[in-house]
């Protein structure tokens, strides 16, 4: 990580903010997408075997079609596909700027096996039309497809999982290490459960309310189409949610917060729309609500992204706050830098000092009146040219005033010290000074 | 009936599903959820801002098994003078004044069959936030590390520290 | 699937049908803080000792306060958790005996008294404030003396300043103090050394320098003035090679088993064999002419025949007891206890004085000069002329304080009605028990542990008396009440309250610095001038003279025995004390009265039959225990048992008689279940004590071990344990009963069978009228058969060779109880019951057991991880004897030692390769990590 950490500068908590709803765009568009292909690419290898065996002419139209359907060209798998893969891996590794885990090199393995997915995936596709020539080499590139998607996506949501537990990230160092982790495993079978579900609701989409591909309704290809589509999207759809729930039951505390059980119960319900529809259309298949079904199906998918951003944002609380410190502390220096005409950061200078005095000092002291502290004005002129001697009581306190709580021992930087210690005895003379014109 | 069936079996299966969801919130609720503290003392203000170490409340941390929590004297050290007029401070006096102590709620708290020493591991270098996060940043305290035996049993490992039952059970 | 998600979806379960009710109450623990922080040297978590005195007997045992931080009714506080003996502490040198461990459930006794009381019209108590208490005594006072009533303070055993100051209360309200009043006064010794050395003293019997130790009579280890310190000399004594020890009695105690050689004497005719041994010394010339003629001749003449036929005693016997003393070196008789508590209890005691006269005791093992401080304590006669005083209506205020007499004086004296004749009764007490409840007001007392003062038990020597927590109750101590009564009528007094008082006195009496090392050290001890002891040979004359030929106490005859358990009676209110069995009879609750196996026979008795004993002044009826060992129609019992313990008085030295003879016993045919905890009282030839022992015999265990055998790498725990030194004195149980949280379960568990002691000690009576005790515990056994059957390993060896037994993973099966040969499992059937505030006791090192979990003796895990932590901080291996068991830590004869078997150096090592070292049931190759010592007598027995 180190160094990403050069050239990535703390983010700032409204610049988090911004990450945050760029994730779940992106996931938005990329998930529902691979999903489908996952799912298409699954069924159109079996039906594609399943051709070779029965010598259907449907099952092999099916099988091509669907391919065809989801994987759409390789710039569309392109931009679909990878690029958000990329956007989203990039934002994590901004994110956890400093935070030492290893989900994010995960994040970076996935995104390869996914190029990997997608390559052997378009060669199949592209090897169709030679299908009966090279057979062997077409199906074994499709289930290599399949596999590499799987392994990615596996990847994928297990990185993820980790990132919803700290308490984790010191020790796990590969990703076979979470594959007893339950939050994990529950993640990746949801989501293998929602692609499947898609997929069935894509099948229902794209074959019959998508503008190229008009099939006659009443043919025997379409019947089959449509019932394998609504069963598949069914039978999924009733799983979802308990995978859902499981999901919830395995997060870590910190990661739940109010608003996630908000959205578990909106995907409930939203599945509950849905399958309800499908079995309304599995009653007459006259019913038109492909449409309907597909896009309840994306905000589904929405509602997961968001659900698991919540989760995310939850668990890395602290350290947006720290973060943002961070950020500020880098602005001021920049600040400092402007008033001291381009000096190095850690150079002594009143100015620094002054700023440490105001939000650090003057909790405790003021110059005149007695505060938690005694009045400056009082201890500070045993100090007089003695600067050293302060620098030492700063650096670590000692109890000198019965009077008075001891001071605890503060944070602070060398240079900070020293500045800190050079403004007090300069006020202290400008103070004194100020008495005597008085006088 | 007959044509009604499907939304009924419908209706049960994700009725069933939904009251298990409010069951999971209910737990939740009840033992996970960050209570709300007596009085809204926030770390971020003390550590992160005014950069006060842990150790000057909690200061039996590297003395004994427990870390100690700040008496309310201590609280009022300070406070007699930095923001008397804001409504949580005032709280403070008013235990103070009642001398009664303030009865913060437990959020790190291990079963009373557990036998953990502060000291033994603040000897051994391992750092606050290993156990209690980034508390410096925390307004208000919260468990972000789960505290549960396979945790403990991950770390003592990675540190091969010794794993026999008794070390931590008692 | 983890544990966490299983519960997880049970508390959905759960919290749906929470929700169905609507009953969303959080449960959330509290944290409470200090409100000061504490001193600097107290780091919450970790115990801080006090050092202060045990004041559960007479004796004055140093003992300090184990005190932990707490949170209460959301306050932060420290209760004590644990006592133990101060090391070097020149009574008890750091050991505790039983009463004295359970004196801590005095402390927390959930009846302890809460409030000041008043008797009101209807004669029931109401809760008054002190405020209200003073005034209504400052009146009573007052109104007594216009009407010319006496007053009178009556209290138990009073030493130090706490004497002083009821003096000085006493001279200026005008009451009159009455002598202070116990059971065991031993006023014979008193008068007897009275007569012959015009000393009225209990002189300190050092047993630690002789080589012979004759004892008639005297329980040393249980009651006998100051059991600890002389159990502690007994084992310097018995380290010695050449040490004998002789114990004559007319019954069986616990003391007799532990001597060399125990005879059997009939009850009252000890004179007979004083006088004996006397004449046979005068035959000796150094002996001879220690003693002038005129004293020899009046010294009655038995002869031996007679001595014989009276006591009881063999010729035999006689001369091997007489021998003794020709052989020995350095010869201490000691004649008290039962002995003297008869009506020639006082021509015993003199004869015994001049046999340490002659014998020249007087000047080496018997110390007058650290006389013990029985100056204060009165007699029996004195308690009859204060009960008359009482019915003739003499007396208007009577203060009673720390003293139950209404069951230990006879019962013509008729105290306890006489007592209501008082104008006013005010009981200071910390307990409602028999005399209190007579009273009209009652002021709370704070336990010695809430308290401060100090104590004197014998010349030279004073303790510290200082609080370990802030009072549990609105109790005070005597001293602030005397203080604030008398500030009621006069307003001059210089202190505030009695703790100024003290520091004003000691820093007089010692200076700054010497207060300053009492209050740590918990005592001071100054060096004493020694006595010059003389003959007074007229007074001897005088009384050797009308010593009239005596008529023995007649057979059947019940003897009133002090109890280990309950002293006099005073501790049978503990309820600790109730649970751990008494080592004798091993019965825990109730009442019983032992019965000698020869009358059992006769009259049909079996254990648990009920006999009604009758006698002139005595009537009761009480359950049966037979008592191997117990001579024929003897019949013993318990000092609480019966409703008095002294049946008469012998005017000369107002010693109590704790005979009744001519006893009638009626076998009613009813019979009560008495808890007997002991399986049996025989060894049943199973060689538990194995004799001869069979050193080191390679014994082939029958089996091989399936398991990988056990790596101990630095450390493997062991414990020895001496049955030479061992007294069977059950301090280790009642230790171990507070160190480890073990509940007390009460009678009707016991009857079933459920103890759940983790330590016990099991009398094994044999033919010849001997018994051997072994403390029986977990022998972590390094094939402990009870871990292989744990079906979920909460039973297993950890890498230091202890048997773990882990409660909160425990499901109890109870497979390794029925596979333990030894039964020191102990399952919670229930879950245990701490009645408030008995509940503070609890050791936070070690958690609660609940209900179904197995516990078991773990050889003090806390102690041995404490130890581990600070040498962990020095970064070093622990030390040997670091780390004690809080059984090896009380034993007052140090015959339990603990420690690291590895180290060769370590004392554990040494004694587990003696010759005389064995371990139990070692033919099933167990290997216990328990090794046991036999006695040294029994080495050429068959």
């Amino acid at each position: 990580m180190l160094i990403v950490d050069k050239y990535i500068l703390p983010p700032s908590p409204e610049h988090f903010l911004i990450l945050k709803y760029i994730l779940i765009l992106m996931l938005m568009i990329h998930l529902p997408f691979v999903s489908m292909l996952i799912g298409g690419t699954f069924f159109s290898v079996v039906f594609n075997i399943l051709d070779k065996k029965k010598q259907n002419r449907i099952y092999l139209n099916f099988a091509n079609d669907l391919i065809d359907t989801v994987a759409v060209n390789r710039s569309v798998g392109f931009i679909l596909g990878v690029v958000p893969m990329l956007v989203v891996t990039l934002i994590y590794t901004q994110i956890l700027y400093t935070v030492n885990v290893s989900a994010v090199n995960f994040l970076i393995y996935s995104l390869i096996l996914l190029l990997l997915g997608f390559t052997s995936l378009y060669f199949y596709k592209y090897t169709f039309h030679l299908r009966e020539a090279v057979f062997g080499v077409h199906i074994f590139s499709g289930i290599l497809g399949i596999i590499f998607f799987l392994a990615a996506y596996f990847i994928f949501s297990i990185s993820f999982s980790l990132l919803l537990d700290p308490g984790e990230w010191r020790f796990v160092k590969n990703p076979v290490e979470l594959i007893s982790y339950w939050n994990a495993v529950s993640k990746y079978l949801y989501f293998i459960v929602s692609s499947l579900a898609i997929t069935g609701g894509g099948i229902l989409f794209f074959f019959f309310h998508w503008s190229e591909r008009k099939i006659d309704h009443d043919s025997e290809y379409s019947g089959f189409i449509k019932n394998f589509g609504l069963i598949l999207a069914l039978i999924f759809t009733l799983l979802q949610p308990v995978l859902c729930l499981w999901n919830l039951a395995t997060l870590p505390e910190i990661a739940i917060s109010q608003e996630v059980f908000g959205f578990s119960a909106i995907a409930l319900f939203l599945s509950l729309v849905i399958s309800y529809m499908l079995c309304a259309m599995l009653k007459n298949p006259e019913k038109k609500l492909g449409v309907h079904i597909f896009s309840l199906f994306l905000l589904t998918f929405l509602i997961t992204a968001l659900n698991d951003q919540t989760t995310f944002y939850n668990t890395i609380k602290e350290h947006i706050v720290l973060m943002a410190v961070r950020a500020e502390g880098l602005s001021s220096e920049l600040k400092i830098r402007e008033l001291t005409g381009a000096a190095e950061e850690a150079q002594v200078n009143v100015k620094k000092g002054e700023m440490v005095f105001n939000s650090i000092c003057s909790a405790c002291h003021s110059f005149d009146r007695r505060a938690v502290g005694p009045p400056f004005k009082m201890v500070l002129p045993k100090y007089q040219n003695k600067e050293d001697e302060l620098k030492t009581f700063v650096r670590n306190p000692s109890k000198k005033n019965p009077g008075y709580p001891s001071m605890p021992k503060l944070g602070l930087k060398e240079d900070e010290i020293a500045s800190v210690a050079a403004y007090l005895l300069q006020r202290l003379q400008t103070e004194s000074q100020k008495q005597d014109i008085s006088k | 009936m007959k044509k009604h069936i499907i939304p009924i079996i419908l209706l049960g299966y994700f009725g069933l599903l939904f009251l298990l969801l409010i069951g999971l919130e209910t737990y939740w609720y009840l033992y996970e959820k960050p209570q709300s503290q007596p009085i809204a003392f926030s770390h971020q203000i003390h550590v992160l801002k005014m950069t006060l170490p842990c150790d000057l409340c909690h200061m039996y941390a590297t003395k004994s098994i427990s870390a100690g929590i700040p008496s309310v004297s201590k609280c009022m050290d300070c406070h007699r003078a930095i923001a008397t007029d804001k409504p949580e401070i005032k709280k403070i006096l008013k235990y103070w004044q009642n001398r009664k102590p303030i009865p913060w709620v437990r959020i790190h708290s291990l079963p009373d069959f557990v036998y953990f020493s502060h000291k033994r591991h603040l000897k051994m270098g391992i750092d606050c936030s290993e156990c209690h996060g980034d508390v410096k940043a925390m307004a208000t305290i919260r468990k972000v590390r789960s505290l549960k035996m396979g945790w403990c049993i991950t770390c003592h490992k990675s540190r091969s520290a010794p794993t026999d039952c008794l070390t931590c059970h008692k | 699937m983890h544990r966490r998600d299983f519960l997880k979806i049970m508390g959905v379960a759960s919290s749906s049908t929470l929700m169905t009710s609507c009953d969303l109450e959080k449960q959330s623990e509290k944290l409470i803080p200090y409100l000061l922080p504490p001193e600097e040297e107290i780091i919450p978590g970790q115990s801080i000792y006090y050092n202060t005195t045990c004041t559960e007997c007479p004796a004055c045992c140093g003992v300090s306060v184990k005190d932990r931080e707490k949170v209460y009714n959301n306050m932060r506080g420290r209760y004590p958790v644990k006592l133990e003996g101060i090391p070097g502490h020149p009574v008890n040198d750091g050991t505790l005996c039983i009463r004295g461990q359970a004196s801590l459930t005095r402390l927390y006794h959930p009846d302890r008294i809460k409030k000041p009381k008043l008797r009101d019209s209807k004669g029931n108590f109401i809760d008054i404030d002190w405020s209200n208490a003073y005034s209504q005594i400052l009146d009573a006072l007052r109104e007594s003396n216009n009407g010319g009533y006496k007053n009178i303070y009556l209290s138990g055993r009073t030493t130090g300043s706490l004497s002083d100051l009821i003096d000085d209360f006493c001279k200026r309200t005008g009451i009159e103090r009455a002598a202070e009043f116990e059971v065991y006064s031993h006023s014979a010794i008193k008068e007897a050394n009275g007569i012959l050395f015009s000393k009225r003293e209990i002189p300190l019997y050092q047993i630690d320098k002789a080589d012979y130790l004759l004892t008639i009579g005297a329980d040393i280890l249980e009651t006998f003035i100051s059991p600890v310190s002389n159990a502690v000399r007994l084992s310097h004594a018995k380290r010695k090679s050449d040490f004998k020890w002789f114990h004559i009695e007319p019954h069986v105690s616990l003391t007799g088993f532990q001597a060399c050689e125990k005879f059997t004497i009939n009850p009252g005719t000890e004179v007979y064999l004083l006088d004996f041994l006397l004449k046979n010394m005068l035959n000796m010339k150094l002996y001879k002419k220690r003693l002038p003629e005129e004293v020899v001749k009046y010294i009655p003449d038995f002869s031996q025949e007679e001595v014989s036929s009276k006591t009881g005693l063999k010729l035999a016997s006689l001369y091997q007891i007489a021998d003794q003393f020709k052989k020995a070196k350095m010869p201490l008789l000691i004649a008290g206890g039962i002995s003297t508590r008869h009506s020639y209890g006082l021509e015993t005691a003199v004869l015994t004085g001049l046999i340490q006269w002659i014998t020249g005791m007087t000047d080496s093992v018997i110390d007058f000069s650290r006389a013990e401080n029985y100056s204060g304590v009165g007699t029996m006669v004195q308690m009859e002329k204060l009960s008359n005083r009482l019915s003739n209506n003499e007396i208007g205020v009577i203060f009673i304080a720390r003293t139950d007499p209404s069951k230990s004086i006879p019962v013509s004296y008729f105290f306890k009605e006489n007592i209501k004749k008082a104008k006013l009764r005010i009981g200071l007490s910390d307990l409602l028990t028999g005399t209190i409840k007579e009273c009209d007001i009652i002021l709370p007392l704070s336990h010695t542990f809430e308290s401060w003062g100090d104590a004197n038990p014998r010349s030279g020597l004073k303790t510290l008396i200082q609080p370990a927590l802030e009072p549990l109750f609105k109790t005070l101590s005597e001293g602030d009440i005397l203080l604030h009564l008398l500030k009621g009528d006069l307003k001059d007094l210089p202190f505030r309250n009695f703790q100024e008082y003290l520091f004003k006195k000691w820093n007089e009496n010692y200076g700054k610095a010497l207060t300053e090392e009492f209050l740590k050290k918990g005592y001071y001890e100054e060096s004493v001038p020694k006595k010059e002891i003389r003959l007074d040979n007229k007074s001897a004359v005088a009384f050797l003279k009308n010593i009239k030929t005596l008529d023995r106490i007649a057979k059947p005859v019940l003897v009133v025995t002090p109890s280990i358990r309950s002293f006099d009676g005073r501790s049978s209110v503990l309820p600790l004390l109730n649970e751990i069995p008494d080592p004798l009879t091993t019965i825990s609750y109730g009442q019983w009265v032992s019965v000698p196996p020869k009358t059992a026979k006769s009259l049909m008795l079996s254990d648990g039959d009920e006999v009604e004993i009758s006698a002139p002044g005595l009537s009761a009826r009480l359950p049966v225990k037979v008592q191997p060992g117990l001579p024929e129609d003897t019949f013993a019992i318990h000092p609480e048992m019966l409703s008095t313990q002294v049946f008469q008085a012998d005017k000369r030295s107002g010693e109590g008689v704790c005979y009744l003879d001519k006893i009638k016993i009626i076998k009613t045919g009813a019979s009560v279940s008495i808890p007997v905890l002991s399986g049996s009282m025989s060894q049943k030839g199973r060689g538990i004590v194995p004799n001869p022992v069979n050193k080191k015999r390679e014994y082939d265990r029958g089996w091989n071990n399936m398991y990988p055998e056990h790596k101990h790498k630095d450390y493997r725990w062991a414990m020895a344990v001496d049955l030479e030194l061992c007294i069977a004195c059950s301090a280790c149980v009642a230790a171990c009963y507070i160190e480890n949280n073990v509940p007390v379960v009460g009678k009707r568990h016991h009857l079933m069978g459920l103890e759940m002691s983790w330590l016990r000690v099991e009398p094994f009576f044999n033919g010849h009228g001997k018994c051997n005790f072994v403390l029986m515990l977990c022998q972590h056994c390094d094939y402990a058969p009870c871990e292989p059957v744990c079906p979920v390993f909460a039973s297993y060896h950890n890498p230091e060779g202890l048997n773990i037994q882990l409660y909160n993973r425990c499901v109890g099966t109870r497979y390794c109880s029925n596979n333990c040969p030894y039964k020191v499992r102990r399952f919670n059937w229930f879950d245990s019951q701490w009645p408030e505030p008995l509940d503070r006791m609890l050791n936070p090192d070690i958690s609660v057991r609940t209900k179904g979990v197995m516990e078991k003796c773990t050889f003090c895990v806390q102690r041995i991880r404490e130890a581990h932590d600070t040498a962990k901080d020095e970064s070093r291996k622990i030390r040997d004897q670091e780390v004690v068991t809080a059984c090896a830590q009380t034993c007052p004869t140090n015959a339990i030692v603990f420690g690291n078997i590895l180290d060769k150096k370590s004392q554990v090592y040494k004694l587990a390769h003696s010759e005389r070292v064995y371990r139990i049931f070692e033919p099933l190759g167990t290997e216990p990590s328990v090794y046991y010592l036999r006695k040294k007598g029994d080495k050429n027995e068959s």
